[in-house]
C-alpha cells in the first residue's frame, strides 16, 4: 500500500500550510500507530492514520463563505451530525469536498461513518485519494464503508487484498461482498485481481473461519465454479485459494473438484481434498454418476440449463417453443424466478435477454424490478427484451411508477426513463410524485420526460422547480425545459432564474431568455426588455454568466445595436473585452458600424470606445477614424488612437503621428514613436531621428529601438549625417553602434568628407563597430581609393597601431595615399614618425608629398634643416 | 459396475457394434437399450450426430435416462442446433425434466442454484 498523507514522510512537509487540510495536518504531530487486537502476525498492514483532535474541527469543512455548509464546519458535533444526516439522502456536488473533509478529519468515528455513508449516496464519487485515505481510517466501520466508495468509483484492485486482512473484519467482509458484486456485474474479475484474490484467500491463517464462510461462499458463486475449477490447474497459490473457495461454495460439483486434488504436491491442498471427500460421503447423490477423473467434464449449472430452455422460446418451430414453455412451466416457479432475477442482475446481454423471455413467458411479476433495473443499465437499443417482458406483465402505469420509485437511488433516474418508454403518457400523472424524490437526478429525469411529452403541465412543473428546487442542476434543467416551450411560464421562469443564487442556473437563464422587447418582471420591477436584462447579466460577478450574456448580446439582431453599445459602455473591462470579442467573432462589420456611429460623440468615453472598436475592425473607414482621433482633444482618446496605430500600421497615419510627436503627454509621444517604428514608409526614419531629441527619455529610448529595428544602409546614412548635429551626435551614435556593420560604410563617408567633430565621432564609432584591424588589412588592397579610405579612418582613429600603419603607408605607390598619410601623422602628433617623414621629405620625388612631410615635421617640432631642404628641393627640381 | 460374465467391456463392445449397423431401426433400438457402463456416454453423445433423426431422438431420450455431464451439455447444443424440430423439442423436454429433477432433489433449500 502506498504512503498515506498522514505518514511520517508527508508530515515532514515545510511548516507553512498551503491549505486548510494541510493546516490541520501541520497542527498535529504524528501519533504512534495503535496496536490492533487480533491482527494477523506478520501481516503487512499499512500504517494506521490518527484522527485529528477535536479542537480544530471548526476548520475542517472549509473557510467561512466557502463551498461547504456552515453547519458542516460547526464546532458542535451535534450540528455537524445534523448537517450530515440531511445530506445522507443526496449531496449536492459543491458540498462533496466539505463532507470529504469530515470523512478524513473529524475526530468522531460516528461522524466519519456518517460522512462516508453520505458520500456513498452522492451522485458523484469523491476523489480517489480521499477514498484511499479513508481505507486507512482507524475505525473498522469507516473503512468498511470506504470499501464501498472505492468499488463505486470503479476500481476494485485496492480492495482485493483486504479480503485477507482479518485485523479489520468489517472491512474484510465488505471487500468480499463488493468483489462478489463486481464479479456478478461484469461476469468475472480481471485476471490480475482474480489471481490476487486467490492469493489472499490462500494465505488465510488459520483457514477460513465459520464467520467468513458465507461471504466466501457468495464470492465463489459470483466467480463461478467453472472458473475456480480451472484454477485448480494453476500455481500453488491459485490452486489452494481456488480449493478453499470451492470448499466454501460447497456444491457437490465444487467438492468433487476439490476431492480430485488428492494427488496434489502441496500437502495442505491434499488435506483439503480429503475433507472434501469426507463431506461428499455424507451427501445424498442426485444422479448416479460414476467417479470422474480430475479432468472430467463438469456438470452444467442449472442456471445454464434453464437458459438453454429459455433460448428455445425463440425457436422457429412452434412445437419447440411450446415444449420450452411446457418445460419451464413445469419447474418450480420460485426457482425459475430466482434464476431469472440472478441472470438479469449479473448475466451477460444474451443470457439476460433470454431470462427476460422466460419472465415474459411465465409472467414472473416478481422479476419486474430486476427487469426494470436491467433495462436502465444498458444503452437504449439493448432495452427491448426487458421492455417487452415488462409490457407483457400488463402492469398499470401506477404500478410501473411505483416499481421505479422503489429502485435504489443510483438506478432510479434510469428507471424513470424506462417506465416512461414503456408506459407512455399514462405514467405522467404518477411520475409527478417523483418530482419530490430526494435524488436530483431523478427529478431531472422526470422533468425531461415531461418536457419530451409535450404535456401542458410541463412548463408549470418546470417553473415550480425553478422556484423551489434545492438542486442547482435541477433548476438549470428546469430552465432548459422551459426554453423549449412557449408562453408566460417560460418568461417567468427564465426571469426568475436570472437572479438565481447559482451561477450555472443564471447562465442557463441567459441562454434561454426570449428576445422580447417587453418582459414583465413581476412585482415592482415593471417591464424590461430582453436586451436590458442581457446588459445587466453582462455585469454579473460570475464569468460564466457574463460570458453567456456576451454571447447572446453579440448575437442580437441589427435593430438591437444600441443595446450592444450600451452594454459595452456599461460593462467592466473584462466583460467588455468578452463582448467585443464575441461581436468581432460573429460579425466584424457590426464592430465597424458601432465605431463609426460613435466616433464623433460629444462624450470622450464614447469616442474612446469607438476608437477601440475602430482599431479592432481595421477597415479603411475605421482606420480613418483612428487617424482622426490622433488629434482628439481628449488625451485618453489620443492615447488609444496612437497605440492603435501600432496594430493598424497605416502609412496614411505618418503625418498625423509626426504631429503627435509634439503632444504634451509623453506617454502619447511614446506610443506615436512606437507606431511610427512599425510603419513601412520612407518618411518615418527622419521623424524618428528627430524624436531622438525628445526631452523624455522614454520617447528617446523608444525611437532608438525603432531605428535599430530598421537597420538599413539608407537609415544608417541618415543617422550618420546627423552626427554633424551636436544635439543628435550622441543618440545617433548609440543607434549606429547598435546597428553594427550596416553602419560602417556611412561612417567611413563621414570620416572622408565630414566636419572635424563629426569625423572624430565617426572614427570612434568605427573603432568600436569594426575595429582597427579591418582598416589595417585594407591598406593591403590593390584599390588606391580603398587604401586612401583606410588611411583616413586610421588617421581619425589614431593610436599606436594606426601610427605604425600610416608610417608604412608613407611608401605607398599612390601619391594621395602618401600625402594624406604624412599629413595625418603630423596631426596625430606621433614623434615616432619623424625619421620616416624626414626620409620622405628628402627623397620623395613628388613635391606635394615632400611639402606634406615638411608640414608634418614642423607640426611634430622637428622641421628639416636648411641644407636638407634645399637639397631635396634641388633634387626634385 | 461389472454386469456379469462378459463384464462391462463386453456390453460396451456389443453396443458399439449395434451402433455401426446400417439399419437405423437397429441403431435406434440399441441406443434406447444402451447399458449404463463406463464409456457409453461418449457413444450416446456421438449418436446425437447420427444422420437419422430417429437415432438422434433416441439418443436424447437415453441421455435423459442415464444423465452425465457431457451428455447434458450435448443436449443444450441439440436444443440450439439440431436441424429437426422434433429432435429439438425432445431435447427441450428432456432438459426440462433434468432441471426439474435437480430442483426436486434440492427441495426448497436452494432454488435453481448457480451450479447444479
Amino acid at each position: 500500500m502506498n504512503e498515506t498523507p498522514t505518514s511520517d514522510a508527508q508530515r515532514e512537509r515545510p511548516a507553512r500550510a498551503e491549505s486548510i487540510l494541510e493546516a490541520v495536518e501541520d497542527a498535529f504531530g504524528p501519533e504512534p500507530n495503535r496496536p490492533v487486537k487480533g491482527a494477523a502476525s506478520g501481516s503487512n498492514r499499512p500504517p494506521v492514520p490518527s484522527p485529528p483532535r477535536p479542537s480544530v474541527i471548526s476548520t475542517v469543512a472549509g473557510p467561512p463563505g466557502g463551498p461547504g455548509s456552515p453547519a458542516l464546519a460547526s464546532p458542535d458535533p451535534v450540528q455537524r451530525r445534523k448537517a450530515l444526516e440531511r445530506l445522507v439522502t443526496g449531496i449536492p456536488p459543491h458540498r462533496i469536498e466539505a463532507v470529504v473533509r469530515i470523512l478524513l478529519n473529524d475526530p468522531d468515528p460516528a461522524l466519519r461513518q456518517l460522512a462516508a455513508r453520505a458520500l456513498l449516496g452522492a451522485e458523484l464519487p469523491p476523489r480517489r485519494e480521499a477514498i484511499q485515505r479513508a481505507l486507512l481510517d482507524p475505525s473498522d466501520a469507516v473503512r468498511a464503508i470506504a470499501v464501498g466508495l472505492m468499488a463505486r468509483s470503479g476500481t476494485i484492485s485496492p480492495i482485493v487484498p483486504l479480503v485477507g486482512d482479518r485485523a479489520w473484519p468489517l472491512t474484510q467482509r465488505a471487500a468480499m461482498e463488493r468483489l462478489s458484486e463486481a464479479a456478478r456485474e461484469s461476469g468475472a474479475l480481471p485476471d490480475t485481481d482474480h489471481d490476487r484474490l486467490l492469493f489472499a484467500v490462500s494465505k488465510l491463517d488459520p483457514p477460513p473461519l465459520p464467520s467468513e464462510r458465507h461471504a466466501l461462499q457468495e464470492l465463489a458463486r459470483a466467480i463461478g465454479v467453472d472458473r475456480l475449477v480451472h484454477d485448480l490447474h494453476g500455481s500453488e497459490a491459485n490452486r489452494f485459494g481456488a480449493a478453499r473457495l470451492l470448499s466454501a461454495e460447497g456444491s457437490t460439483l465444487a467438492l468433487r473438484s476439490v476431492a480430485g486434488m488428492s494427488e496434489d504436491p502441496f500437502e495442505p491442498l491434499r488435506s483439503l481434498a480429503g475433507r472434501a471427500r469426507a463431506d461428499l460421503e455424507t451427501r445424498f447423490e442426485e444422479v448416479d454418476v460414476p467417479a470422474q477423473p480430475r479432468a472430467a467434464e463438469t456438470e452444467p449449472a442449472s442456471d445454464d440449463l434453464l437458459l438453454a430452455l429459455a433460448r428455445s422460446l425463440d425457436d422457429p418451430a412452434p412445437t419447440v417453443r411450446d415444449q420450452a414453455r411446457i418445460a419451464l412451466s413445469s419447474l418450480r416457479r420460485e426457482d425459475v424466478a430466482e434464476t431469472v432475477e440472478r441472470t438479469l442482475r449479473g448475466g451477460g446481454d444474451e443470457e439476460a435477454a433470454a431470462a427476460a423471455d422466460v419472465a415474459a413467458s411465465l409472467r414472473l411479476i416478481d422479476c419486474a424490478a430486476a427487469l426494470l433495473e436491467r433495462a436502465g443499465v444498458g444503452a437504449e437499443h439493448t432495452r427491448a427484451p426487458y421492455a417487452r417482458a415488462l409490457a407483457s406483465m400488463s402492469l398499470t402505469p401506477e404500478e410501473l411508477v411505483a416499481l421505479a420509485a422503489g429502485r435504489e437511488a443510483v438506478r432510479r433516474s434510469a428507471a424513470v426513463r424506462v417506465v416512461w418508454e414503456i408506459g407512455g403518457e399514462g405514467t405522467l400523472p404518477f411520475l409527478v410524485s417523483l418530482l419530490e424524490d430526494s435524488v436530483g437526478a431523478v427529478r431531472m429525469a422526470v422533468l425531461e420526460v415531461f418536457a419530451e411529452s409535450g404535456d401542458p403541465a410541463a412548463s408549470r412543473l418546470a417553473l415550480e422547480l425553478v422556484k423551489r428546487d434545492s438542486s442547482a442542476a435541477v433548476r438549470a434543467a428546469a430552465v432548459q425545459a422551459l426554453a423549449k416551450v412557449e408562453g408566460q411560464p417560460r418568461t417567468a421562469g427564465v426571469v426568475l432564474a436570472l437572479s438565481d443564487p447559482d451561477p450555472d442556473v443564471r447562465a442557463t437563464a441567459v441562454e434561454a431568455l426570449p428576445l422580447a422587447p417587453a418582459i414583465a418582471m413581476g412585482g415592482e420591477a415593471g417591464i424590461r426588455s430582453a436586451a436590458d436584462l442581457l446588459v445587466e447579466a453582462l455585469a454579473d460577478e460570475d464569468p460564466r454568466v457574463a460570458q453567456a450574456a456576451a454571447d447572446r448580446l453579440a448575437g442580437l439582431p441589427e435593430r438591437h445595436l444600441a443595446s450592444v453599445w450600451a452594454a459595452m459602455r456599461a460593462a467592466d473591462p473584462s466583460a467588455r473585452a468578452e463582448l467585443v470579442r464575441q461581436v468581432e467573432r460573429r460579425d466584424p462589420r457590426r464592430q465597424a458600424s458601432l465605431a463609426l456611429a460613435h466616433a464623433s460623440s460629444a462624450d470622450a468615453g464614447e469616442r474612446a470606445l469607438a476608437v477601440e472598436l475602430a482599431v479592432r475592425s481595421a477597415t479603411p473607414q475605421s482606420t480613418a477614424v483612428v487617424v482622426s482621433a490622433l488629434g482628439d482633444p481628449d488625451p485618453a482618446v489620443r492615447r488609444i488612437a496612437t497605440a492603435g496605430m501600432s496594430s493598424l500600421r497605416s502609412p496614411s497615419a505618418v503625418e498625423a503621428l509626426s504631429r503627435t510627436l509634439s503632444d504634451p503627454r509623453p506617454e502619447i509621444r511614446v506610443e506615436a514613436v512606437r507606431a511610427l517604428g512599425l510603419i513601412d514608409d520612407d518618411a518615418v526614419p527622419s521623424t524618428l531621428i528627430t524624436a531622438l531629441k525628445d526631452p523624455e527619455v522614454r520617447v528617446r529610448d523608444t525611437a532608438v529601438d525603432a531605428l535599430v529595428r530598421w537597420r538599413s544602409p539608407a537609415v544608417a546614412w541618415r543617422l550618420a549625417q546627423a552626427l554633424s548635429s551636436p544635439d543628435l551626435r550622441r543618440p545617433t551614435g548609440d543607434v549606429l553602434e547598435r546597428m553594427g556593420s550596416v553602419a560602417v560604410d556611412s561612417l567611413v563617408e563621414v570620416v572622408m568628407r565630414g566636419e572635424p567633430e563629426a569625423r572624430a565621432a565617426a572614427g570612434a564609432l568605427l573603432e568600436r563597430i569594426a575595429g582597427v584591424e579591418r582598416f589595417l588589412s585594407e591598406l593591403g588592397s590593390t584599390d588606391p581609393d580603398g587604401r586612401l579610405r583606410a588611411v583616413e579612418v586610421l588617421g581619425t582613429i589614431g593610436g599606436r597601431m594606426a601610427g605604425d600603419a600610416l608610417v608604412e603607408a608613407l611608401t605607398d605607390p599612390d601619391v594621395p595615399v602618401r600625402s594624406r598619410s604624412a599629413t595625418l601623422l603630423g596631426a596625430m602628433g606621433d614623434a615616432r614618425a619623424i625619421p620616416a617623414l624626414k626620409r620622405m621629405f628628402l627623397s620623395d620625388p613628388v613635391v606635394e608629398v615632400a611639402v606634406a612631410a615638411e608640414a608634418s615635421l614642423r607640426a611634430l617640432g622637428s622641421p628639416p634643416e636648411r641644407g636638407e631642404g634645399e637639397r631635396g628641393l634641388d633634387e626634385n627640381t | 459396475m461389472d454386469r456379469g460374465p462378459g463384464g462391462s467391456g463386453h456390453e460396451l463392445a456389443r453396443f458399439r457394434d449395434a451402433l455401426s449397423s446400417g439399419d437405423p431401426a437397429v441403431r435406434v433400438a440399441a441406443v434406447l437399450r444402451a447399458p449404463n457402463v463406463p464409456g457409453v456416454e461418449d457413444l450416446i453423445v456421438a449418436a446425437l450426430d447420427d444422420p437419422a433423426p430417429d437415432v438422434r431422438r433416441a439418443a436424447v431420450q437415453t441421455i435423459g435416462r442415464l444423465g452425465g455431464a457431457k451428455g447434458v451439455r450435448a443436449l443444450m447444443e441439440v436444443c440450439r442446433r439440431d436441424p429437426v424440430a422434433a429432435v429439438r423439442a425432445e431435447a427441450v423436454a428432456v432438459l426440462g425434466r433434468i432441471v426439474r429433477a435437480r430442483g426436486e432433489g434440492r427441495g426448497s433449500a436452494g432454488g435453481a442454484g448457480a451450479a447444479g
